[in-house]
């Protein structure tokens, strides 16, 4: 991945493994609200398998949703070529 | 964090990678420059137990949706014991060895006090969980644990809320928990520990202005316990406290700027 700026709106992921009805959802699903609503391209990313009812829910709140994996080496890859300015490990 | 996401963030994933209080200890891992955590529950010093930069949020550093009022179910339909009745509403790893003493204590304390904690499904870790506790209180008292099976969300806010007292853990502190017992008024009790991770309950409570409910040390939390389950003035006032405050402390907007902030300083504005 190049460390050099790419021109046009910043982009920032979202990413964890545990997007869905569970504590972390419940505590940092504002932020996709929050993110969402500044000048960037939010990328919400979970890593396979688990999704439920509530994933969809957050998925929706997010500019971009991609459910990724669950191969780690696969989900490296996957999650590099969407060229991420900040990626947030909640 | 996930294994596998530990791994991924080992190696890189964007130009910057942040992290936050979801799992609330440094990664230690050179490629995570920051910590977005929550700066009320941080100690003094709080940065030298991280390698990532802090960057402090207030408050719980983000705005919780508090879950609907339970329905006020009878103990004997809830399947619970009557007589005072104190909980640990945790997931069985966030009960750790050190709080085996206080249960002790507590039982000890109120031969008419029963305990009740979650751990009664059919797995290899809740079967050691349920063994260790029963040898750290000892054969009598350990017929006033009660264990708990997995339950859905609603059901875990009815039980909770048929219950007199929570004890908050040490080490690793109540967060979704403690507020879902602020949410249906259970009185709590803590203990700060050393970490954030184990702050956020202590934090919830200072914030609230709730007082009485902090023991000093780990060793005084059985007695405050035992003083706190029976005492009504301190339900009331806990309760009031609560009434006035939670909306405020979960649905603070400064979260959301201060998120904002950090943000765009990051990336330029």
């Amino acid at each position: 991945m190049s460390d050099k700026r790419r021109p046009g709106r910043r982009r920032i992921g979202l990413v964890s493994a545990n997007w869905y009805y569970c504590t972390i959802g419940s505590y940092f699903g504002r932020w996709i609200d929050v993110i969402a609503a500044m000048d960037i391209d939010l990328h919400l990313v979970q890593l396979a398998p688990r999704e439920d009812s509530k994933t969809h829910e957050f998925a929706a709140r997010a500019h971009q949703f991609h459910l990724l994996g669950p191969d780690v080496d696969e989900f490296i890859t996957q999650v590099r070529a969407l060229d991420l300015d900040l990626v947030i490990f909640p | 964090m996930d294994q596998r996401l530990f791994a991924a963030a080992a190696s890189g994933l964007g130009r910057q990678q942040w992290t936050a209080w979801g799992h609330p200890v440094t990664t230690g891992l050179p490629r995570v420059s920051h910590f977005l955590t929550c700066g009320d529950m941080e100690p003094v010093n709080a940065q030298s137990a991280y390698r990532e930069t802090l960057l402090p949020l207030p408050g719980l550093g983000t705005r919780f949706a508090l879950p609907a009022l339970p329905v006020r179910r009878s103990r004997s339909d809830l399947g619970l014991p009557e007589g005072r009745l104190a909980v640990v509403p945790q997931s069985i790893f966030k009960v750790l060895p050190d709080n085996d003493a206080i249960y002790a204590r507590l039982l000890d304390g109120d031969g008419d006090l029963n305990l009740v904690l979650f751990g009664a499904d059919l797995t290899a870790d809740a079967a050691r969980f349920r063994a260790r506790l029963s040898t750290a209180v000892g054969k009598s008292a350990a017929k006033r644990l009660h264990f708990l099976p997995e339950i859905t969300r609603a059901e875990f806010l009815e039980t909770i809320a048929a219950c007199d007292l929570m004890i908050d853990t040490l080490g690793w502190s109540g967060g979704n928990s403690a507020l879902d017992a602020l949410r249906v008024g259970l009185p709590i009790v803590t203990c700060q520990g050393e970490f954030m991770r184990g702050r956020q309950c202590a934090t919830m409570l200072r914030l609230l202005g709730i007082e009485g409910a902090l023991a000093e040390s780990p060793e005084d939390l059985a007695e405050l316990a035992l003083q706190r389950i029976g005492d009504g003035d301190f339900r009331a006032e806990f309760r009031d406290r609560v009434d006035r405050g939670l909306n405020d402390l979960v649905d603070n907007p400064a979260c959301d700027r201060a998120l904002m902030t950090h943000i765009e300083n990051a990336l330029g504005g």
